[in-house]
């Protein structure tokens, strides 16, 4: 449904993203992997309209995204969570939840999403009045991809949710995820924890300064003796 | 107290705006070799610009008019427009005018922040400076050789209140002046401070007891703590120091609080202000202003000087479309007094010969338009330029005292209610 | 004591507009992250709508409201719009350049147009007051002080249960954030920046039965609005009004007990005693990087 056919991104003299193409299709998981700096979370910027100066196409479901500011690609269903989770600090988790839902689309199933997103996180339900900022890392993250299916996304885009969490939180994280798209959301994430995303993605794609290196199934790639030795040390 | 600094720079900022186009105009419009250079140095802009500019037109009609009576000794003279908005701005533009426009010759300056540096640029560069509005009394007290000024110090300007409250409005209260309560307001600034002194040191010297002596800044957005306490001492009468503004915004806070003293007179500058009368509409009346005189008792004028007058009024009507009043016939007067007494009796146009020319000039009472006349002292200072006393009549300024320009007997003394004004 | 009633209440009253005056100056702050130097001059410009208003149409300066406050509105748009959007990625220091030449242009415009004469407003309501016991109160600053009291406390709920006012927080608190979930960041910059020219509108129409008007009127008053906007925390509103009225209150005092030409004095002492005490002011926080409503 998602489809990406040579996006580039420069930064002044730096080419932050070479023509890279890909796609996402409903009911998958899509890992981008790769060292920092590779280009990654350019990617996501750039199809969520955050970065000036892309070039090429993005689409999602026949919809032409590739000149439409960041709000509009909002409400036409693509929600990018960032990196650090970016909460409102000084809302409370539920006016946090609550602008999730602030395109005009979204705003008629605001309560609706609300009940959906505390039955999937629980304990958000309890903590609905605490300011984001008092939250652990943890929970913010919660709030953060929560806030993101706020809006009935048709695609949502996690940069980097396990940065710095505990490893049983990057376990619920990435049981999160798989419900998600079990509940019919695709979902296109970026890691640094390689083995985690690549048993869970459907289709992972390797980049390396701003190109794709290398993709496949995130099982097969596992496999890959290069991948392996240059990502896990293995 | 770094924050003050934005607004400094703004008008300097705003005075290059203004005052360098205008200047460089002029300046392309006589490039003739004979013209004779009067540099303006006003606040143009900025807080003080009202007075500033009606000075400053004034001057400007009293050049015109010399221009069409043939110029000074058949030489045309030309104004050169300076923006002394603040002291900064006045030793700049002063500066400017003289290394720029070869100016020799400033008028000035309508506060004394401005007179006072402008002068003192002037005297250094061996220039010759006439003033005319600022009163600070150290004008006069630093031994310039080419600084001479035509109006009334600040003594000149405070002394007028306490006699007239002694002279007239005491016997009309049936107080003995001894017994007169008075206090003194002033706002902060050079010329609020030097005026009430020395109208303080005048009522001293008439015996009469200062009750409050208080000082506040002109910018102030509530003078209600200074009407608590004038209302807690209840003076009979307030001699006041005021620009316009917070004139206008103490007659409606006294007026807010019930309170009003027995007189109330005004040693200006907003007290002889068209503005400050439509702003408090009826509640004007009966108020006193001291101030640079207003108009003369024609009878006390000479015959050309009666001409003058009306030639005045004729044009600044037709030039700017408003009746001259107080400020702008000062500017009159100080233009006049500088090209027709004293650029015109010199041998030549360097300071020396200005000075003396201005040292031995010798104008009786009643040839300028306000009355005066003109004697300079040893110090620069005119002995025949002296304040006078109007009263707001019906909304309209009425001359009562000195004697020899009174036009019409004072009225609500003691002041009545507010709304039977 | 009635003394000290009636010096509290003129405080008040009069802190009460510094508020309305430094909430505009402090919203636009907080939420564009520009410091608007012009703000002053937006004050002078309402003043003299309203003195025209009164002048040609007869129409009095609360009903004059109606139209100046929308008017102001559409000003700060077109403003936002053509000088503040396109210098939003700009250094800060440009930034600064353009509001303040913004505000040295209009000054003189101003000028140009009015002169510096004052022009007053006088209605006949102007110096009406009555008495509670031994305190005077005026009708026109009661009235003007509970205005400005309503519309910052209109301001905060606003920002607090609207859909606009929460994008409007929102993109105070991150900006990036707020384009991810979808709101137009661009829309809400216009917006606000047309609020804070809307309610320093309405200041100035409260303040025109005032006081006089000529072109410097507002620089002259909008010093005491930054230090306002500092002391109650850059962006805070709640830090505005109470700062406001702190700042009113003690000018009032210290010009009864010091003397009216002590009053700045005063208030910059305080104003730097709290500054040390609480570098962010009364409700800043770290960085300045936060709008609060509370």
């Amino acid at each position: 449904m998602l489809n990406v056919r040579d996006l580039s991104v420069r930064y002044g003299d730096v080419l932050a993203l070479e023509k890279l193409s890909f796609s996402v299709d409903a009911g998958q998981i899509i890992g981008l992997v790769g060292s920092n700096g590779a280009g990654k979370s350019t990617t996501l910027a750039a199809i969520s309209g955050l970065v000036k100066g892309r070039t090429g196409h993005v689409d999602l479901a026949g919809q032409d995204l590739t000149s439409l500011a960041a709000h509009d690609i909002v409400a036409q269903g693509i929600v990018h969570v960032p990196e650090g989770r970016r909460l409102f600090p000084f809302m409370t988790v539920q006016e946090n939840l609550e602008l999730g839902a602030y395109g005009r689309a979204a705003r008629v199933r605001r309560e609706e999403q609300l009940d959906y997103v505390f039955t999937l996180l629980p304990k958000l339900a309890e903590r609905r009045q605490q300011l984001a900022v008092t939250l652990s890392g943890g929970e913010q993250q919660m709030v953060a991809i929560g806030r993101g299916l706020m809006s009935c996304p048709k695609l949502l885009m996690l940069d980097e949710p396990t940065l710095g969490l505990a490893p049983m939180l990057v376990e619920e994280i990435f049981r999160l995820v798989r419900a998600i798209r079990d509940n019919g959301v695709p979902v296109l994430i970026v890691e640094q924890q390689v083995v985690h995303v690549l048993e869970c993605a459907d289709y992972a794609y390797v980049l390396e300064s701003g190109h794709c290196v290398m993709q496949g199934n995130g099982r097969d790639l596992l496999q890959d003796d290069g991948l392996r030795r240059a990502y896990l040390g293995l | 107290m770094s924050l003050s600094k934005p607004g400094m720079s703004r008008r300097v900022a705003s005075g290059l705006l203004i005052g360098v186009p205008a200047a460089t105009l002029l300046s392309r419009r006589t490039i003739a070799q004979e013209v004779i250079k009067i540099g303006a140095i006003f606040p143009l802009t900025g807080a003080n610009s009202v007075f500033g500019n009606q000075n400053f037109q004034g001057v400007d009609i009293a050049v015109d008019l010399v221009n069409e009576r043939g110029g000074v000794k058949g030489r045309k003279v030309a104004l050169f427009k300076g923006d002394g908005h603040n002291p900064q701005g006045a030793i700049s533009e002063t500066n400017r005018l003289m290394s720029r426009e070869g100016v020799r010759i400033f008028v000035g300056s309508s506060t004394s922040a401005a007179g006072m540096v402008g002068s003192q640029e002037a005297e250094r560069n061996g220039a010759f400076y006439w003033e005319g509005m600022a009163v600070a009394n150290g004008y006069s007290e630093r031994g310039f050789k080419h600084a001479f000024r035509v109006g009334l110090n600040a003594s000149g300007l405070g002394q007028p209140a306490p006699l007239y409250a002694a002279e007239v409005v005491a016997p009309l209260l049936k107080i003995d002046p001894k017994n007169l309560k008075v206090a003194v307001i002033a706002e902060d600034s050079a010329f609020g401070t030097d005026v009430s002194k020395a109208a303080i040191e005048q009522a001293e010297k008439l015996g009469i007891r200062i009750g409050l002596k208080e000082l506040y800044s002109a910018r102030t957005t509530d003078l209600s703590p200074l009407v608590l306490k004038l209302r807690s001492l209840a003076p009979d009468v307030i001699i006041a120091t005021q620009f316009i503004n917070d004139a206008i915004l103490l007659q409606r806070q006294m007026k807010e609080m019930g309170f009003a003293p027995k007189a109330f007179i005004g040693t200006s500058a907003g007290h002889s202000t068209i503005s400050f009368a439509e702003a408090i509409g009826k509640d004007v009346n009966g108020i006193f202003s001291s101030s640079f005189p207003l108009e003369a008792n024609p009878a006390s004028l000479t015959a050309a000087t009666r001409a003058d007058l009306e030639e005045f009024t004729k044009r600044y009507k037709a030039k700017y479309n408003v009746t001259p009043a107080v400020q702008e016939s000062l500017g009159f007067v100080v233009g006049l007094s500088l090209l027709r007494d004293i650029v015109a009796n010199a041998s030549d146009v360097t300071a020396p010969a200005l000075r003396e020319a201005a040292v031995k000039a010798d104008v009786p009472v009643g040839s300028y338009i306000n009355g005066w006349g003109m004697k300079l002292d040893e110090k620069g200072q005119n002995q025949r330029a002296f304040g006078s006393v109007v009263q707001w009549q019906d909304q309209r300024m009425i001359p009562v005292y000195p004697q020899a320009s009174k036009l019409k007997e004072p009225i609500m003394v003691p002041l009545p209610a507010w709304n039977a004004r | 004591m009635d003394i000290y009633l009636q010096l509290a209440l003129s405080g008040l009253f009069i802190g009460g507009i510094y508020a309305l005056i430094s909430v505009g100056l402090t919203l636009v702050f907080g939420v564009l992250r520009v410091v608007n130097f012009a703000h002053g001059e937006y004050l002078t410009i309402a003043m003299f709508m309203t003195y025209f208003l009164f002048h040609t149409a007869g129409l009095d300066p609360f009903l004059a409201s109606v139209i100046v406050v929308p008017l102001m509105f559409l000003l700060g748009l077109v403003t936002e719009r053509l000088l503040i959007r396109p210098t939003l990625d700009a250094p800060h220091v440009v930034q600064v350049f353009v509001t303040f030449a913004l505000s040295v242009f209009l000054q003189n415009v101003l000028l140009a147009l009015f002169t510096s004469d004052f022009r007053s407003v006088r209605t006949a309501y102007a110096t009406a007051a009555f008495q509670i016991g031994p305190l005077y109160v005026s009708w026109l600053r009661l009235a003007a002080f509970l205005a400005a009291i309503a519309l910052a406390v209109g301001i905060a709920l606003f920002l607090k249960y609207s859909y606009m006012g929460s994008a409007i927080r929102a993109t105070a608190q991150d900006r990036r954030s707020a384009r991810l979930v979808g709101i137009n960041v661009d829309r809400v910059y216009a917006i606000t920046f047309a609020l804070g020219c809307a309610l320093v509108g309405a200041a100035g129409v409260l303040l025109s039965p005032l006081f006089p008007v000529n072109p410097y009127t507002g620089a002259d008053m909008i010093l005491v609005a930054f230090v306002i906007v500092v002391l109650g925390g850059m962006g805070s509103i709640g830090g505005a009004v109470l700062a406001g009225l702190m700042i009113g209150v003690v000018e009032s005092f210290s010009s009864y007990f010091l003397g009216g030409e002590m009053k700045q004095f005063v208030y910059f002492i305080c104003f730097m005693l709290i500054l040390a005490i609480r570098p962010v002011g009364f409700f800043g926080r770290k960085g300045a990087e936060v709008m609060d409503v509370t």
